[in-house]
């Protein structure tokens, strides 16, 4: 089926986004999907000229849009480094909601984006994900399905690869209890509350040993970037209603997310509820309030630990998540977080081509080209010689661990919050 | 326009299914470059070496199919604009560095590998590259060969034709010539290279270069002023190069290009400035502080320099290098559409060329803004404006004319580096008579009889003489 995209020139965001592009190609040689496929259609630019193409009638939508659309790993790098600012994120956001409402997907794509997004929306279902999950990999149930799977498709074998192993049991924030005068609330997110409890309870100690008093709202959400990457922007605005409700139960405080994914899209919530005359203020005004757990002050935090003996330093590579690289520009401060500390000769892994293939779900929906960008991440690593590789997105640390367990590889992956209070070598 | 089916599975061979885009969405992706127009190439060929486009380009040519060279699409002129139905020939998968020799200083590269990576190359080994355009980040070798590109250094170094010891191009019966080597003095028969280096794709696919490096300086310093008038800036320009200074960049930026930088790239400007200049000096610590200091002087000795600074060696100025590098992109904050304009007058008459291009602006109605390699007489002027309006159109049309017809009256040329392209090929009749072109035009046929090489470019202008045996004329649609 083709599909008219010629009523978006009536959008007035997206046609002085789409015809700020000047072409001059700036953008080009920092995408990951440009760099793994090697077309114009698969460039920032070249999307922004095909939507400007529909927008203008030159070309018919079909499925070979629809897939340079689809292989965009919404880094936002483009938009970074865009002289002309180019809202890219927005309009490749945009483009997809136009997708999203025509029979046009791919059906098994479709379904299981849907299925995904649908799970991470209900915190009740994800925490019962969450346990199913950590049952089956105890079992090895997974090792299994991929042995007997793996040998009829290839791309399933990889997803099972790729699928987050569970780490601790999830993080029901219906029963987390919140701190009494709360100084700050704590967004836990969808899979990191379900696959990353360990991380989340961390995250949680650290801002309270930081002196911080925590507001854990039981009705919190998902943020909804992963509804929004996909094109389903309604629900995408439904969730940040809730979470706009939910995080100023108790006043105007700082928001502390772990997630740089959730952080830079709830920074954007205010453009996303603009044009909703109940909710614009108020979702601009919690926009203002969201910080990355290494910007929040943790006066006390982390411990000063007494300087160590160099060779008993653990090498520590931190790497910088894309959605806090490029566009937030959260650079740097987890790396002055962990050189306070005396125990780790800490570096910045170099960023390289950028993204390192998780992409939301793109790495679900396309295993076998999110491997293809994770081999580039995981050569770096290695090439570093460092023992662990410290991230604050649970995306990038989902599938960095996933990629070095599959190559027998012992750098671990940690996630910041695990890192600030972890004992010194030898006590752990 | 599709391809004929069986040419299309005989290139397929070749390229295999990767390299040959025939889809509607995948050729639109290709039918642009930086220039504001849109054609609708039949396919696209992304080739992986030069063996390949041997194979491929006398294929097409004998199925009289016009062929346009692209690399990274950037230039602002419309030199990489296929014809409706045309092919473009891809080489932004040609990105190999062949051969480096720092002792010779030089380095063999594929015609697609980025600028910006044989400037990092050079600088591995202790050298310089310096032809720098302003979009050295995504421009590719072959393109600043074909237009001849050179950016801000050129002042003190030279264009792209000085940095190039040889070449590979393919020819229209897909037979390599090898032009030049890799020594720095060469005079063996006619100097064909000088006449690729510029051609715009017309004469054949440049595969291969060899370039040229010198060693790097110990040291670079920079000074930056602001005027609270335009014409201070141009004419502290001259002043600056009259003191023999030998500066190796000299820049200027108006009212309105100052403020799209800063606000791009925030570099701190002082607001209202009317105009910007940006010096460059190279050498050794002495050498370069000195020079830095002098400079300041005589730009603070200006009634209208409202601010100087020096950036001396060992202090970073690239922020604001990379600022002036990127103000083109930076303009389109302000517009719907941006046509970057090239002219290039005697030193002498900058500032009344700025002037007089101003005055332009104001009597056709047309918004611009300018920015200008200043110590080569080389001003970019870009007009701001909408295409969407029919009479917007029309009045750009009258400003580019205006400005073109004065460069011209002043002794200057119509383009400094950004070639003629889609956009200036017909005005290449108010440089040079007739007895000129004409032999240009008899080169073209001795390289591409049929005029099948970006057929949108210069040799379409006038009455171009029959070739030896025409088959089918190409269609120039845009």
């Amino acid at each position: 089926m083709k599909l008219d995209l010629t009523h978006l020139a009536g959008d007035a965001r997206f046609a002085s986004g789409v015809m700020r592009c000047v072409r001059c190609s700036i953008c080009v040689a920092g995408c990951p999907s440009y760099a793994l496929f090697r077309t114009e259609g698969d460039s920032p630019r070249g999307r922004v000229q095909l939507m400007r193409a529909a927008m203008e009638g030159r070309i018919q939508v079909d499925d070979r849009f629809e897939q340079h659309m689809d292989q965009c790993l919404g880094c936002r790098a483009c938009e970074d480094v865009c002289p002309s600012a180019v809202p890219f994120g927005h309009l490749i956001d945009r483009a997809r909601a136009e997708l999203t409402v025509t029979p046009h997907r791919a059906a098994a794509k479709r379904r299981i984006r849907r299925a995904l997004e649908r799970l991470v929306a209900s915190p009740r279902a994800l925490v019962w994900a969450g346990r199913a999950l950590r049952l089956v990999q105890a079992l090895r149930l997974d090792r299994l399905a991929r042995n007997l799977l793996g040998r009829l498709s290839p791309a399933t074998a990889r997803r099972i690869d790729l699928m987050p192993r569970v780490q601790g049991r999830p993080f029901d924030v219906s029963s987390a209890a919140s701190d009494p005068a709360p100084t700050a609330y704590f967004h836990a997110g969808c899979i990191m509350a379900a696959t990353l409890g360990d991380v989340q309870r961390a995250t949680v100690s650290a801002l309270r040993a930081g002196g911080w008093s925590l507001a854990i709202p039981h009705g919190q959400i998902c943020c909804g970037a992963l509804h929004q990457h996909a094109g389903l922007t309604d629900e995408a605005r439904n969730l940040a209603r809730r979470n706009v409700a939910e995080l100023a139960r108790h006043g105007r405080l700082p928001v502390c997310t772990n997630s740089a994914g959730c952080s830079l899209f709830m920074k954007e919530y205010g453009a996303l509820l603009a044009d909703d005359p109940e909710w614009a203020e108020p979702a601009a005004e919690l926009a203002g309030r969201i910080r990355d757990l290494s910007q929040m002050a943790l006066p006390e935090a982390p411990r000063p630990i007494e300087e160590v003996a160099p060779r008993a330093k653990i090498s520590v590579a931190v790497q910088e998540a894309c959605h806090h690289w490029n566009v937030q520009r959260v650079r740097g401060s987890a790396l002055e977080l962990l050189r306070g500390r005396g125990d780790m000769e800490v570096s910045a892994l170099p960023r390289g081509i950028g993204c390192c293939g998780s992409a939301g779900l793109w790495s679900a929906l396309e295993p076998d080209s999110a491997w293809r960008v994770l081999e580039r991440s995981l050569d770096q690593i290695e090439a570093t010689g460092c023992e662990m590789v410290v991230t604050s997105n649970p995306g990038c640390l989902l599938l960095l661990r996933a990629g070095l367990r599959a190559r027998g590889s012992s750098v671990e992956v940690r996630h910041l919050a695990e890192v600030l209070f972890m004992p010194p070598r030898g006590a752990w | 326009m599709p391809i004929d089916k069986n040419l299309a599975d005989q290139i397929r061979a070749i390229v295999g299914p990767d390299g040959y885009l025939d889809s509607p969405v995948d050729t639109a992706s290709y039918g642009f470059n930086s220039y504001p127009a849109f054609t609708e190439p039949g396919a696209v060929v992304l080739f992986e070496d030069k063996q390949q486009i041997q194979r491929v380009v006398p294929l097409l040519y004998q199925h009289d199919v016009p062929v346009v060279i692209r690399g990274s699409g950037t230039n602002v002129v419309g030199n990489a604009l296929a014809p409706k139905g045309g092919v473009i020939l891809s080489l932004e998968r040609m990105t190999r560095v062949i051969e480096m020799d720092p002792v010779s200083r030089f380095a063999r590269v594929e015609a697609g590998t980025i600028v910006k990576q044989i400037q990092l190359l050079a600088q591995e080994h202790g050298l310089l590259f310096p032809p720098n355009p302003g979009n050295v980040d995504a421009i590719t070798v072959g393109g600043i060969v074909g237009c001849n590109s050179s950016g801000d250094l050129a002042l003190g170094y030279g264009t792209t034709r000085d940095f190039v010891l040889g070449l590979e191009l393919v020819a229209h019966d897909g037979s390599l010539l090898r032009l030049g080597s890799a020594c720095r003095k060469d005079v063996t028969g006619y100097d064909v290279i000088r006449l690729i280096i510029g051609a715009e794709g017309t004469l054949g696919v440049v595969v291969e270069v060899t370039l040229r490096f010198i060693d790097r300086p110990e040291a670079e310093s920079s000074v930056l002023a602001a005027f609270s008038d335009e014409r201070a800036g141009a004419e502290a320009a001259l002043e600056v190069m009259g003191a023999r200074l030998r500066p190796v960049a000299l820049e200027y930026m108006d009212r309105r290009t100052t403020a799209a930088v800063d606000d791009a790239f925030q570099i701190g400007i002082p607001p209202g400035s009317a105009s910007v200049l940006l010096a460059k000096f190279h050498g050794n610590r002495e050498s370069v502080d000195a020079n830095a200091r002098r400079c300041a002087e005589i730009l603070r000795a200006g009634a209208a320099a409202t601010f100087v600074g020096e950036a001396l060696a060992g202090q970073s100025a690239d922020h604001l290098w990379r600022a002036r590098h990127l103000a083109y992109p930076a303009l389109a904050r302000i517009c719907p559409t941006l046509y970057g304009e090239d002219l290039v007058v005697p030193l002498a008459r900058f500032p009344d060329a700025l002037a007089r291009f101003q005055a332009l602006s104001v009597e056709t109605g047309v918004p611009i803004a300018m920015f200008a390699h200043a110590g080569d007489g080389h001003i970019h002027p870009c007009l701001l404006t909408d295409d969407s309006d029919p009479a917007q159109r029309e009045r750009s049309d009258r400003f580019v004319e205006g400005v073109i017809r004065t460069a011209i009256e002043m002794g200057g040329t119509i383009t400094g580096e950004h070639g003629l392209g889609v956009h200036k090929s017909r005005y290449i009749l108010h440089q040079y008579s007739e007895p000129t072109l004409d032999l240009m035009r008899r080169v073209k046929r001795a390289f591409d009889p049929k005029g099948l090489f970006n057929p949108m470019i210069f040799p379409i202008v006038g009455p171009v003489p029959p070739p030896p045996a025409p088959r089918r004329r190409p269609v120039h649609v845009l």
